[in-house]
């Protein structure tokens, strides 16, 4: 498991990360989520060992990657938001030169490269100039040179920008599969949609704050208790309205036809409540429940709370 | 062998690339194209002049073959001088903008390894064009008075101020972020090593000459061209135009003893220097790669967020 324990960056008077915390379980993917200069990729290269963390902790394992950086090499794979490639290198050269910079011995470092590219399905490139790859395959590259050295954390900023289609699904089916391996996934992405099928659990950092942790599946039930309970009624529906007026919990109604939008307080318990009262008035119901939102609902309404409060705070 | 001396003594897979990339690039292959062309072109002007001489006087003038080795060895120092800092101060600013060198830095154990991959690839590469100069050089035995030991001493000072000027030009391009920057950075660094050294050489002769101070020559020890003015006139047991200039010989109190003393110093001192700089580069690039310089970094935090509380 990787815990990330109040992380704290300054750059200049700008304090950039404000103590974030994390945990990353082990063999699981774990989506950073963030606007530009949120803090993801100050908090992911203090991780990977490139930047000095003002205080805090970060632990793998048990292992205090701040105070045993050299370990960092052994365990972490990261793989930025730009390819970093060498133009005049073939494919299988440049696998090579990081093997063997990962401290795979000149024999293996052949057998492995190919074995790598092979995983990404790149064999077929091996002996073309990189210069010479789609930015697809060059990206692939990338990801095919960090799992060379086997490590047991990946960090991967902003992976799939510039992939096309095919190979954004390709990609998230092999995340899965490294996943299933044990190996911890932090990854970091503007496309929400593409972390929601993929990510176990999610991050959303503010101005370097963390403002939400927790699993994929609780993100929406956890944040959502503010959007309306829907209920759409074919018969009766006046009596349907009395049912909510009696509840103390609904707030207010607003009525669309035979859409009803109830701002409801309750719990799950309390709205399976108000629908059993409803049936048995004889209210015949079609659909009843809350909005359930996407990650991104979850993220524009987290940061906008945020700059809201901000924007309080500063008055 | 690991650590760091596995780095040094074992294969580098930095400077494995270096080379890879080099051998491809057209620019290695110019650079001793070029560089033998000058070389040879001023040769064979000088040797051919001091010819005309036999055929019109019946005599051979020997002042030509100290002006052909002197300038032959002058060449080769402009042009290490002119090579070794435009590429070193490349090096890292290089992979800096390549935007390399922070994914060679999470995979590598320690920085050092990228500065020494660099630093080595570079002196390779002058040791490779120096060496193609020998065949050139080797025309002054036409004269005999030049031995080829005086030759590999050349050859092993001109590589001594390579080295030194290739450790500035690392450690420029490990401060800079733009390789522009590096470059001018670097050139001026070795420009002020000369002259601030001559200058401060020549007022400290001064003093000397006037009984106020013994100077031998300090300031030289970090002079990048003074070990090979020095070398050249004493391997012709003359001076010449850039000895004079460097060494300011205004009083005869320096021994031959002494002189001998202060080139071994000077190439201690510029050795050590180097090693600095190579070292101070490796902490630059990635300070945390170092653990007091990490620990130190942690505690400077830690002290400043308990006295913000």
């Amino acid at each position: 498991m990787l815990k990330v324990t109040n992380l704290k960056k300054k750059y200049g008077r700008k304090q950039v990360l404000k103590g974030i915390n994390m945990e990353v379980a082990t063999g699981s993917i774990y989506g950073f989520v963030g606007q530009n200069g949120a803090g993801k990729t100050t908090t992911m290269r203090i991780i990977t060992g490139l930047l000095a963390a003002d205080s805090g902790m970060v632990e793998f394992e048990g292992v205090d990657l701040l105070k045993k950086s050299k370990l960092i090499a052994d365990i972490v794979g990261y793989v930025p938001d730009y390819f970093g490639v060498y133009n005049k290198l073939r494919v299988l050269e440049y696998m090579e030169f990081f093997a063997l910079l990962y401290g795979i011995s000149a024999n293996k470092a052949r057998k492995k490269s190919r074995d790598m590219l092979e995983m990404m399905g790149l064999e077929h490139v091996a002996n073309q100039y990189v210069d010479e790859l789609s930015r697809g395959m060059k990206q692939r590259i990338c990801m095919a040179r960090t799992l060379l050295s086997d490590p047991k954390l990946l960090v991967l900023d902003e992976p799939t920008s510039g992939m096309d289609p095919q190979s954004r699904i390709e990609f998230k089916r092999l995340l899965k599969e490294l996943s299933a391996q044990g190996k911890s996934i932090i990854i970091s992405s503007h496309i929400l949609p593409d972390l929601s099928e993929i990510c176990d659990s999610i991050g959303i950092i503010d101005e370097g704050r963390m403002l939400y942790e927790g699993k994929m599946d609780g993100v929406s039930t956890d944040v959502n208790i503010s959007n309306p309970l829907g209920i759409r009624v074919i018969e009766n529906r006046d009596e349907a309205i009395r049912c909510i007026n009696e509840s103390s919990l609904a707030q207010s109604i607003a009525i669309d036809g035979n859409d009803i939008q109830v701002a409801f307080l309750g719990d799950n318990k309390s709205e399976a409540e108000l629908l059993e009262k409803m049936i048995a008035n004889g209210v015949r119901v079609t659909f009843f429940g809350r909005k359930r939102d996407n990650l991104e609902d979850v993220f524009m309404r987290l940061t906008e709370q945020e700059d809201e409060r901000s924007k309080r705070n500063r008055v | 062998m690991k650590g760091v001396s596995g780095i040094v003594f074992r294969g580098n897979p930095i400077y494995r690339k270096e080379i890879s990339i080099d051998a491809r690039a057209a620019r290695v292959f110019s650079l001793i194209l070029i560089f033998n062309c000058i070389l040879a072109i001023v040769t064979f002007v000088l040797f051919f002049t001091s010819l005309n001489g036999v055929s019109s006087m019946n005599a051979l003038n020997y002042s030509g073959l100290v002006d052909m080795y002197t300038l032959m060895a002058y060449i080769e120092f402009g042009i290490v001088f002119l090579v070794i800092p435009s590429i070193t101060a490349g090096s890292i600013t290089g992979e800096r903008e390549r935007k390399t060198l922070d994914i060679m830095l999470v995979g590598s154990r320690h920085s050092w390894m990228v500065v020494w991959g660099k630093f080595k690839a570079c002196i390779q590469l002058m040791l490779v064009v120096l060496f193609s100069s020998v065949p050139i050089l080797s025309i002054v035995f036409v004269y005999g008075g030049i031995r080829l030991l005086n030759i590999v001493h050349l050859i092993f000072i001109i590589t001594l101020a390579g080295v030194y000027m290739g450790s500035v030009g690392i450690f420029c391009s490990s401060v800079c972020k733009k390789t522009t920057s590096a470059i001018i950075l670097a050139y001026s660094a070795v420009l002020i090593l000369i002259l601030i050294t001559t200058v401060l050489n020549f007022f400290f002769a001064n003093m000397e000459s006037h009984g106020v101070y013994d100077a031998n020559y300090i300031a030289l020890h970090f002079n990048p061209m003074a070990p090979l003015a020095y070398l050249v006139s004493e391997q012709l047991e003359t001076s010449n135009i850039l000895s004079d200039f460097i060494f300011t010989k205004t009083s005869d109190v320096t021994t031959d003893m002494l002189m001998e003393e202060w080139l071994r110093n000077s190439i201690i001192v510029q050795t050590a220097l180097s090693a600095v700089l190579l070292i101070l580069s490796a902490v630059i690039i990635n300070p945390l790669k170092f653990n007091f310089v990490r620990r130190a970094w942690m505690k400077y935090g830690e002290r400043k967020d308990a006295k913000k509380n």
